[in-house]
């Protein structure tokens, strides 16, 4: 395969973004998530693609995760407790989706989950939440993390 | 979650706190936006942990759980919301918007004392067109006409189908609103539509 610059590779992903289009949660959450998924499955398939490939897809993927189901987000804090490399990674997560609109999502010890993301994923600047039931304490500020 | 911004969520609930002692503590949320799509939400909320939200996204929502969150607001989006009532008390109690986010059809539902508050405090206006049906085009210009802050008029298409988009009515209540903002020299926005979107040239 030819060598391929991450600067290109990374445009490469902005523009099937850009095909894919992006749509506001708060317009239309539906097609928002149904968007945001299909880009995620288009990294995967990158991320496979190639080994050159592959580190930069995943650190993309990390930009935005969904966590559609409650084990989903069990899966998640698992591979970041088991691999300093997905550690780093998640250093990139800007944006979090929970639920969807197929599923309940259990809540019992999200709190706990969610206080341990934001350890992992301290640069998180928007949540998104579908037919999740919250309390607003569980997106408090770690003044332990901060101090 | 030290940076968070914006808290958006649909369906679901926000719960109580809880009652045991131990977990009350005080804390505070960085948030700066909070959306709020047909959520359950407790008749008061407890807003203390919200002090940092300017902006506020209400979609088949009540005005009575977030009424403490209003005066604090620079920005208001409403949708959906079957009770004008709602309406009203969110436009006349959010004292210090200057942007709001509106159903248009919805301007002719709102009374004198919001269409005054709009007049007053609005500088950045964005309708929600949806389903044209024509109402609410003498209210909307009659506010443009006396408005005293209005900047920016936005027209977001993202609901207008596109069969919608070039029926007669529609296009003659845009140049019924080029007018307007023409006379009183506010800028006339187009989003989310098929085609045209950016800046309206008053001009041609």
């Amino acid at each position: 395969m030819i060598w391929i610059p991450v600067e290109l590779i990374l445009e490469i992903f902005r523009q099937v973004q850009k095909l894919i289009g992006r749509c506001d949660f708060q317009l239309d959450y539906r097609q928002s998530m149904l968007r945001d998924q299909e880009y995620n499955n288009n990294l995967l398939a990158f991320a496979l693609s190639s080994k050159e490939w592959t580190a930069i897809a995943q650190a993309e993927l990390f930009r935005h995760v969904i966590l559609k189901h409650r084990n989903k987000t069990g899966g998640f804090l698992d591979a970041l407790r088991g691999s300093e490399t997905l550690r780093g990674f998640s250093r990139a997560v800007t944006s979090l989706n929970f639920g969807s609109p197929y599923a309940y999502y259990k809540t019992e010890g999200l709190g706990d989950d969610l206080d341990e993301i934001a350890l992992y994923c301290p640069n998180v600047v928007e949540v998104s939440t579908f037919q999740v039931d919250v309390r607003l304490e569980y997106f408090r500020m770690l003044l332990s993390h901060l101090a | 979650m030290e940076k968070l911004e914006k808290l958006k969520m649909t369906d679901g609930s926000i719960l109580p706190p809880p009652t045991s002692e131990a977990a009350i503590q005080p804390f505070v949320l960085p948030i700066t936006l909070l959306s709020l799509h047909s959520v359950n939400v407790p008749s008061f909320l407890d807003t203390s942990p919200l002090p940092l939200v300017r902006s506020l996204h209400l979609y088949n929502q009540t005005c009575q759980p977030v009424q403490l969150l209003l005066p604090n607001m620079a920005s208001l989006h409403v949708r959906y919301m079957s009770m004008i009532a709602d309406i009203d008390d969110l436009i006349q109690q959010s004292t210090c918007i200057t942007s709001l986010s509106i159903y248009k059809n919805d301007i002719a539902r709102v009374n004198e004392a919001s269409r005054t508050a709009i007049k007053e405090q609005i500088s950045e206006f964005r309708l929600q067109v949806m389903g044209y049906d024509g109402s609410g085009d003498s209210t909307l210009t009659s506010i443009l006409a006396g408005s005293k802050a209005m900047k920016k008029v936005i027209l977001d298409g993202f609901y207008l189908s596109v069969s919608d988009q070039g029926r007669p009515e529609f296009l003659e209540f845009l140049k019924v609103v080029k007018e307007a903002c023409k006379k009183k020299k506010i800028e006339l926005w187009r989003e989310n539509f098929d085609v045209g979107n950016g800046k309206v040239d008053l001009e041609k």
